[in-house]
């Protein structure tokens, strides 16, 4: 009667664990590190989602503005309406160097906190206020709670009001002012008792929603409550969170994908060394009966009870740093889910790791005992008869003969040398000055525009205030004549209505092209095929954004479609129909914007319509002058950047709806804390993966020194010297690290190449290739000194017992 | 004139209580050319005894004289390159390194010592010793007594001033035992070779020129 004792084999499992700890330990320590290393990918990567989730909690789903009250009873009886909140805003009222405006917003209601939280209480009265502390720069004093102060409005109009709550808002922008005041303001207050109400809401069951069908229900709601299609305003952020984020999706694969084979070759190497070096004992179990299944499952059993270990420390100590960390996106159920979810990958990891391992283990022979492990590897006969004996020469048939221990540390060893490659030519190629120089800086330095909150407020928007030529021909001439500046290029648009069909009336802008601009085009959108004097003389129009509408509106526009368009001209509304007379999808074109300057020009100049410039020329009045924005180069940056910067700042003072948008000074300084939060996150990475290579060095130089303790013995009774001894055992070590140091130059070096290549076809071109010649030599010193350092400790292992307790051993 | 000389050697393990005395005053001679056989149970001190001859391993007290050179006063390195240059080794295990054919195992001590082997010697040795056939071989692909073979070839190749030969046919079946054991013999006639083995097997003794009987770590007889 056959019997697989599974009680015998645990044991016999557990007696093995127990006889070699130094190999436990690093099995163990690879596994807590693996699944550290995942469960902290995951985790880092969840925090992101939950503090998102959590922040959408509080937000509104969408916005419902400007609706009647017949409307407001409406969305508010609809069941599909969850939970609302109803909302005012004033128009801003504009000063010389602020602008003011009232708003009502309810306190909190259900799940959205449309506040910050602040001191005091929530205004009630007509002349209660709630502000925010930055306000105090406008009264020159610190604002307390109780305090009387006084507001004055457009035109002069003053109001009285007693601050009952103050928030401190860290993101407070410069100088555009909101005033929170009570509902009974909202109603009667002379700021908004004229505004419509806005009505912001939580959608039932929203979460289980796909983002097209939440959009759906959304305008649904709005179209039957009666509200303009251009009034239900969806958090984007909310919708584009219902939809599977495939960059994030890829993220987590990859990620999981990298541990898991860079753990699962460290597990597997471990364990195959370990196996090797236990062929005695195990023959002796096979000569005393046991089968190679029973073999096969004592060893399973062992990776198990070592990953029973492993797994949940190391899920812990990820959990800690977590907590640590980023205690805000930890959450309890997903942290659990997560850590039960890569504790399985990881046990599958050591399951898959140890396979093969365990597979050799089952098909020892019994008769095996007693014979050099290595000698399975060795062929029966050598080459060459005379091989010069040194110990380097030792040392490297050493390696030949063990070529698949050597590949295996080698492969694993290399993954992190590539890695640590692609981080380094990341950091050496990243170009601080081309990140910062995008779009509009690429061959600009300062980037002038007229301030949001002047369009915001005026009822035309962009074009009344372009009617007042805040860009004068003597501003432009005072700025050219600044020392430094090299040129100035003005870049023209305005703003228009657009209507397609069946009354969806949206807000867009226009610019003007020639017919250079149009062969400009036309080199980066190969189906654009339109004909300038047709154009001029049809009304027509090149459309740059259908993607973007149709997904918005939920029509298909087309070649050939009519399209109304209305505006402002600078003196009175106007309106025309004009016939799409080509597309070209705004993303095709970003090659634009660097491939020359001329080129930058025309694509920072290209709106969602684009018409012929004598087209616009008939749309505005005879004076109007289009001009949006104004890009200064400087003779050298360094130079003269920030004298001009200044300099320019006080000539534009004189035009008070125009401001200084961007400078390159402002994008250098982002630039660069993006490079240094790069530089802390792969070093991160880094440092993980190079404990993880010390385990793989360690082990693999340790256990072969280990395994060889009587080779070793042979060699020196018959005349190996402690010296020769020694300089064969760093010679091993050094040619692991010389491998290594062969695979990260090579097949490191062209995947840094390849990643900067693949960067720059994803338009991401602020990564120059550049070798990182410094971070190379400093891996290379690591790899080289560490299996140095190792061999020393392995020396010191062997030589704990003497040579003649050596050679008696079998 | 003595080859080998031993004076009062002792090796005790342990301390107080536990103290186990594996040699305890061992004196020995050795003339140039003599084939010695020392015979003792197991436990006896033997190994013990081949392990100070070899300078394998150091004395507690007492010297080792090997050419006149006195053991005790070389260091690791001077005794490990002493025993390179002197001393030819035979064990029951052959000891062979598997990761060298035959042709680099017999000539290892002398590449050891940066010398280059005297090749017709060598030579001289593998044909004597019918390893020709073997000389790219890896000793895994060796019979045991093939792979003994090797190791006197070994400890031939040298020309030590003695060879030490552990139970070198404990683990070969007799017909082989007296093959390696003949060989022994006549390579040691040919070479001039002092060689001092340690045996439990009296049959195999008896090829010796002498036998020294050893008993709890000391000399018990000698007979010729």
């Amino acid at each position: 009667m056959f019997h697989n004792n599974t009680e015998l084999i645990k044991k016999l499992a557990i007696r093995g664990i127990k006889k070699d700890k130094l190999r436990n330990i690093l099995i163990v320590m690879v596994i807590i590190i693996s699944s550290c290393l995942l469960t902290f990918a995951v985790l880092m990567q969840n925090t992101f989602a939950v503090e998102n989730r959590n922040k959408l909690e509080t937000m509104q789903e969408v916005i419902y503005s400007d609706i009647t009250a017949e409307s407001m009873a409406s969305l508010q009886e609809n069941p599909v309406v969850e939970e609302f909140l109803l909302q005012k805003t004033g128009k801003p009222c504009e000063f010389e160097d602020y602008t003011i405006k009232a708003a009502y917003v309810e306190e909190e209601k259900g799940r959205m906190k449309p506040f910050l939280p602040f001191e005091g209480t929530f205004p009630l009265k007509q002349n209660e206020i709630l502000l925010d502390k930055s306000i105090s720069t406008l009264y020159e004093k610190d604002l307390n709670i109780g305090d009387e102060i006084e507001i004055e409005w457009q035109n002069s109009k003053k109001e009285i009001f007693i601050v009952t709550a103050l928030t401190s808002y860290d993101g407070a922008s410069g100088n555009d002012y909101t005033v929170y005041v009570s509902e009974e303001y909202a109603s009667n207050g002379s700021e908004l008792k004229d505004v419509k109400y806005a009505l912001a809401a939580k959608i039932s069951e929203s979460g289980s929603m796909s983002k097209e069908a939440f959009l759906d229900v959304i305008y649904k709601i709005g179209e039957d409550a009666g509200v303009a299609r251009k009034d239900i305003n969806p958090n984007n952020r909310y919708a584009d969170s219902l939809e599977v984020d495939m960059m994030t999706v890829s993220t987590y694969i990859t990620v999981s994908l990298f541990v898991f084979v860079v753990s699962a070759v460290v597990v597997y190497t471990v364990f195959y060394i370990s196996v090797v070096g236990r062929t005695k004992d195990l023959a002796q179990l096979r000569a005393m009966g046991a089968t190679r299944k029973q073999i096969k499952k004592i060893i399973n059993f062992e990776g198990i009870f070592l990953a029973m270990y492993g797994v949940p420390i190391g899920i812990i100590i990820a959990n800690i740093i977590i907590i640590i960390a980023k205690p805000s996106g930890v959450e309890a159920k997903s942290s659990v889910i997560i850590s039960l979810a890569c504790a399985c990958v990881m046990v599958l990891t050591v399951l898959i790791a140890i396979r093969k391992p365990a597979k050799l283990a089952g098909k020892t022979s019994p008769i095996n005992a007693g014979k050099f492990i290595n000698e399975k590897f060795l062929k029966s006969k050598t080459k060459i008869l005379k091989r010069r004996l040194t110990p380097f020469n030792i040392a490297t048939m050493q390696r030949k003969t063990n070529t698949k221990k050597v590949i295996l540390t080698s492969v694993s060893l290399g993954l992190t040398g590539v890695v640590f490659m692609l981080g380094a030519t990341f950091l050496s190629s990243y170009n601080v000055e081309k990140n910062a120089r995008q779009s509009e800086l690429v061959y600009n330095d300062i980037v002038i525009g007229i301030k949001e909150n002047a369009t915001d407020s005026r009822e035309n928007g962009l074009s009344e205030i372009q009617q007042e030529k805040p860009y004068s021909e003597k501003i432009i001439e005072q700025i050219k004549s600044i020392e430094g500046v090299k040129s100035v290029t003005p870049l023209s648009m305005t703003n228009v209505y657009f209507n397609f069909g069946d009354g969806f009336n949206a807000e867009s802008d226009i610019s003007a092209v020639n017919k250079d601009d149009i062969k400009a085009y036309q080199k980066y959108v190969e189906d654009l095929d339109v004909d300038y004097d047709k154009m001029i003389a049809e009304n027509g129009v090149i459309f740059t954004e259908a993607d973007y509408y149709s997904r918005r509106y939920g029509e298909d526009v087309k070649v050939g479609d009519k399209v109304t368009l209305s505006w402002f001209d600078g003196t009175k509304e106007r309106e025309d129909e004009f016939t799409i007379m080509g597309m070209a999808e705004y993303i095709k074109t970003t090659k634009l914007f660097s491939d020359s300057r001329e080129d930058n020009k025309i694509a920072l100049q290209s709106r969602t319509f684009l018409v012929a410039e004598e087209t616009l020329k008939g749309m505005m009045s005879e004076d109007f002058s289009p001009v949006s924005k104004l890009l200064i180069e400087t003779e050298n940056w360094e130079k003269y950047g920030e004298k001009v910067t200044k300099k320019v700042k006080e000539v534009i003072k004189s035009s008070p709806n125009i401001r200084v948008e961007q400078s390159l000074k402002d994008n250098m300084e982002m630039a660069e804390s993006i490079y240094e939060s790069m530089l802390v996150m792969i070093i991160a990475v880094l440092s993980f993966l190079g404990v993880f290579s010390v385990i793989n060095i360690f082990n693999t130089l340790i256990t072969n020194v280990l395994s060889r303790k009587k080779e070793f013995a042979v060699m020196q009774s018959v005349g190996l010297s402690s010296l020769q001894l020694k300089k064969i055992i760093t010679y091993e070590g050094l040619l692991l690290g010389i491998y290594n140091a062969v695979i990260t130059l090579t097949l490191g070096t062209l995947a840094g190449y390849l990643m900067v290549l693949l960067f720059e076809a994803q338009n991401i071109n602020y990564l120059d290739y550049t070798f990182p010649l410094v971070w190379f030599v400093g891996y290379l010193i690591a790899v080289l000194v560490i299996p140095v350092v190792i061999s020393a400790v392995a020396i010191k292992v062997l030589e704990k017992k003497s040579m003649v307790e050596r050679l008696g051993e079998d | 004139m003595n080859i080998l000389q031993t004076k009062e050697v002792k090796k005790y393990y342990g301390t107080a209580e536990n103290l186990v005395k594996a040699l305890d005053g061992v004196n020995l001679e050795v003339k140039q050319g003599e084939f010695i056989a020392i015979v003792g149970t197991s436990g006896s001190g033997k190994s013990t005894l081949l392990n100070m001859l070899g300078g394998l391993d150091t004395a507690t007290s007492g010297s080792v004289y090997i050419g006149g050179k006195d053991l005790s006063q070389l260091n690791d390195d001077e005794l490990t390159i002493f025993r390179r240059r002197n001393i030819g080794f035979v064990f029951q295990n052959y000891n062979l390194v598997p990761i060298l054919n035959v042709y680099e195992n017999i000539v290892l001590p002398i590449e050891l010592d940066g010398e280059k082997p005297d090749t017709e010697f060598v030579d001289e040795i593998i044909k004597t010793l019918g390893l020709s056939e073997k000389i790219y071989s890896l000793p895994n692909q060796l019979s045991g007594g093939q792979q003994q073979r090797v190791a006197i070839a070994r400890a031939l190749a040298s020309k030590p001033a003695i060879i030490l030969a552990d139970e070198p046919t404990g683990n070969l079946d007799s017909k082989t035992s007296s093959e390696v054991l003949s060989i022994l013999k006549i390579t040691s006639g040919k070479f001039n070779q002092t060689i001092v083995m340690i045996t439990h097997n009296e049959e195999i003794a008896q090829l010796a020129d002498r036998i020294i009987r050893i008993e709890d770590g000391k000399i018990a007889s000698q007979e010729v």
